[in-house]
């Protein structure tokens, strides 16, 4: 390709202290103005791609490089990061371990590469200003980088790239912390940006986002390149994309179910509402109504009663929230970032206490009570699962919990053989969790919690940075969960994921429950509510762009997808 | 809003404490004291976050001005001048005296410079010092250092959240030692990650850039700053010499 900016060519790296090569042979060539996705399954090399095209190796990562590369004509494996900075940067995505710590402001941030590379003040601050109206964060300007939440300091990051101005541009799953409205927003960004003429490069998990924007993807797989070709063919093509998006899966669903026109999947929201047939008959199809909705709530698990919650600044975080959960339920706690999902979650095991009302666990007032003696009852998966791990093996990790409870070695040995073998890692039992991908480590960390056996298992942010394969695992794990009769909590931003994993919707708005109630029975007033606050899942979405009404059995086939998988 | 005060170049708030913290540490008399004391007060006066800082004051005043007060004034009193009896005990209106000149420097010292670093931004006052010549590196050791302390505190208490999230508790002293592993642990675990991911992103920040940085922002200073950092600086040097001349040339 002539107009290439960036190219490859049999090109391999092996990381010292490494016997298989991260990067095996890739040749690849990227037109200037295009928005190219490389996807793959954990450990493909995507990664480690982005940061050789940036500069990093081998002077940063020490390594065997061999082949060529080329971005915008200069090398990157015999220039530095900062040479190759006028030629392309990379977004990692882990914003907030890309804040340099040095500046106290949101701009200075923006703006402190532009000062190490020695321009001058006024095209600093002017292009601080642009990066920062691009990201529409400029109202955060004079803020502390640390003050952010994570999808701010996220979008700060981006804009400390934009503000660089290189013609490339290189994204290492960007959408990994970010809320569906603004993992929309950076999809529309980004496609302006290539329309403009610059190159975008994003390595991303997420199938259904790189169908909606790229131009073109790259699928790699255990170093090597495994497909290349525009993303209408490589994403429905499981095979071609080694995962399925959901717009694939959703369109599979509704061929298997009569009430799709045409032969080919769709790989995009628009391909779902042309291929959706408004007019087909529907046998209802969607699945039974919850257990503690079907039935009266015998037994709640969780009760909060009037809560209320304020930081020490005097912010109300939480006000009046009622909230019953039953025994064996699946609920999806949805809200804004900031709408204080997370701090209700903390509420549920005590880690802080309301200011007034009252929470019970089984019944029973847990205010009182230390957070780690509810272990058996409710325990959370968080987010950022480096504060969880410390263990040497898999195994002493995941054990840790079960030690804890007071039960005998023969019960704490059953539940860690148990809980590894449902997150898939029996293999890996006898490994260092930092010595697995970053989305094994998430299943470590829930394999962690599931041995505790606790009646609620609350998991924030379970899908963030999980491969299609991880997510599997995942959602066999809670199947596991519910059989056995455990609560299931999921705080995402994932709808998909937790339209399908979960019965019942719990939106917070501004501190307050504005909306709860089973997903299969949400009308248009909660449909379009839910809209506004969080956006919606892919088979809401589409059925709503079809005009098919709430209630309905086409909508119900849609919207509440019993054996999608 | 911040005020005319709080606006000033930061070389000239440090060099206005300096002169107070100096005088203050040199001032033979209660009164003279009194009045440094005052003036170092007045500068927190004179900031908009007034209010913020005199909240902190009593924490900081408080326990020193009594605990000088008694070591001074009853466990050491020089009972030879104006001895007092209260109720058992002998206290020395010159003792207190004497007591009271180092509550004044103290409390002169917190108020002069807790001021200055309430009012001036951390990055503004580094970049003052290297335009002065302080090195690169320190500078950036110094930020990173106080940007990064609130950044572990709030890791710390989310790896004891996640902790008590699977069973951690701690009630006794041999169930703390017991928790310095799994507290310890992705404490060490993550800041040696984030290591490398810091030092990442200073890459793609130019930060080992060989060429002379530049500043996005501007420090206001004024030819009268100029003026009263250098009588600052020459307050000092003749305070300096005073003393000197005082005791080893008289």
């Amino acid at each position: 390709m002539n107009d290439a900016i960036v190219a490859t060519n049999g090109l391999s790296f092996r990381y010292t202290r490494r016997t298989t090569p991260a990067l095996d042979h890739i040749s690849i060539a990227i037109a200037a103005g295009s928005l190219t996705a490389i996807i793959g399954p954990a450990g493909a090399g995507k990664s480690t791609l982005c940061a050789l095209l940036a500069g990093f190796m081998p002077q940063f990562f020490r390594g065997v490089v061999d082949g060529t590369a080329t971005v915008d004509g200069v090398s990157p494996i015999e220039g530095s990061v900062h040479a190759m900075l006028p030629h392309v940067t990379v977004v990692l995505s882990q914003a907030s371990t890309q804040i340099s710590g040095v500046c106290d402001t949101v701009a200075g941030e923006v703006g402190f590469a532009l000062a190490n590379m020695g321009m001058p003040g006024d095209t600093i601050r002017t292009r601080v200003t642009e990066a920062l109206a691009t990201m529409e964060i400029g109202h955060l300007a004079e803020r502390s980088p640390f003050q952010l939440s994570g999808g701010q300091q996220q979008r700060m990051v981006i804009a400390a790239a934009l503000a660089l101005n290189p013609p490339v541009l290189i994204f290492d799953e960007p959408t990994a912390q970010l809320d569906p409205p603004t993992v929309a927003a950076l999809g529309d960004t980004l496609r302006r940006l290539a329309a403009a003429g610059k190159t975008i490069i994003v390595a991303e998990q997420h199938l259904d986002w790189v169908a909606a924007y790229a131009d073109r993807v790259i699928v790699l797989n255990t170093g090597r390149l495994h497909a290349d070709g525009p993303p209408q063919t490589i994403i429905a093509d499981p095979q071609l994309a080694l995962g399925r998006s959901y717009a694939q899966r959703l369109s599979s669903y509704a061929q298997l179910h009569d009430v799709w026109q045409g032969s080919t999947v769709a790989t995009t929201h628009a391909g779902l509402v042309q291929g959706i047939r408004t007019d087909a008959p529907v046998e209802p199809v969607s699945r039974p109504l919850p257990r503690a909705h079907a039935a009266p709530m015998q037994a709640p698990v969780l009760t909060c009663t009037s809560v209320q919650f304020a930081y020490p600044n005097g912010v109300p975080v939480l006000t009046d929230v009622d909230l019953t959960i039953g025994r064996g339920e699946r609920v999806a706690l949805l809200g804004r970032n900031g709408a204080g999902k997370s701090t209700l979650l903390r509420h549920f095991n005590g880690l802080l206490r309301p200011q007034r009302g009252t929470i019970a666990l089984n019944g029973v007032d847990i205010v009182k009570r230390a957070p780690g003696t509810l272990a058996r009852q409710m325990s959370i998966v968080f987010q950022d699962v480096r504060n969880q791990l410390f263990a040497a093996t898999v195994r002493t990790e995941v054990a840790y919990g079960p030690s804890l409870l007071g039960i005998s070695k023969s019960d704490q040995e059953r539940r860690v053989i148990d809980a590894m073998a449902v997150c898939g890692l029996t293999d890996d039992a006898d490994t260092h969790p930092y010595d697995l991908p970053v989305a094994r480590r998430r299943l470590v960390a829930t394999a962690a919690i599931l041995a505790l056996e606790s009646d609620i298992i609350a998991l924030d942010e379970p899908t963030a940075g999980l491969d299609a394969d991880s997510i599997e695992t995942l959602s066999s794990a809670i199947a596991t969960c519910t059989q056995a009769g455990r609560t299931v909590i999921l705080v995402t931003h994932d709808l998909n994921f937790c339209a399908t994993h979960t019965d019942r919707v719990v939106l917070l708005a501004g501190g307050r429950i504005v909306l709860d109630a089973p997903w299969a029975s949400l009308n248009d007033d909660h449909i379009a509510l839910l809209e506004r606050e969080v956006g919606l899942p892919l088979g809401f979405d589409v059925a709503r762009t079809c005009g098919i009404a709430a209630g309905s059995a086409l909508h119900h086939c849609l919207t509440s997808p019993a054996d999608l998988r | 809003m911040p005020s005319r005060y709080d606006l000033l170049h930061p070389l000239t708030k440090l060099s206005l404490a300096l002169v107070l913290i100096v005088a203050a540490y040199l001032s033979p008399s209660v009164w003279l004291s009194t009045a440094i004391c005052g003036a170092a007060l007045l500068t927190t006066a004179a900031s908009h976050r007034r209010g913020e800082i005199a909240r902190v004051y009593p924490l900081f005043f408080v326990p020193i001005t009594i605990s000088l007060l008694l070591i001074r004034g009853v466990l050491v009193p020089d009972v030879r001048t104006s001895p007092i009896d209260v109720g058992g005990f002998v206290l020395s209106l010159d003792a207190i005296a004497g007591a009271w000149i180092y509550i004044l420097r103290y409390c002169t010292l917190v108020a002069a410079l807790f001021t200055v670093i309430q009012t001036t931004p951390t990055a503004q006052l580094m970049h003052a010092l290297a335009e002065r010549g302080l090195p690169r590196s320190i500078e950036f050791i110094l930020l990173m250092a106080l940007q990064i302390i609130p950044d572990m505190k709030l890791r710390a208490d989310a790896i004891l959240e996640a902790q008590q999230s699977r069973g951690l508790v701690i009630h006794s002293l041999p169930s703390r030692i017991r928790a310095l592993v799994p507290l310890i642990g992705p404490l060490v675990v993550g800041a040696l990650v984030d290591v490398e991911e810091r030092s990442m992103a200073l890459e793609l920040r130019a930060f080992a850039a060989t060429n002379r940085p530049t500043r996005m922002t501007v420090l206001i200073d004024s030819r009268a700053q100029r003026v009263v950092r250098v009588a600052c600086i020459g307050a000092v040097v003749a305070m300096g010499g005073a003393v000197v001349g005082v005791r080893y040339l008289s």
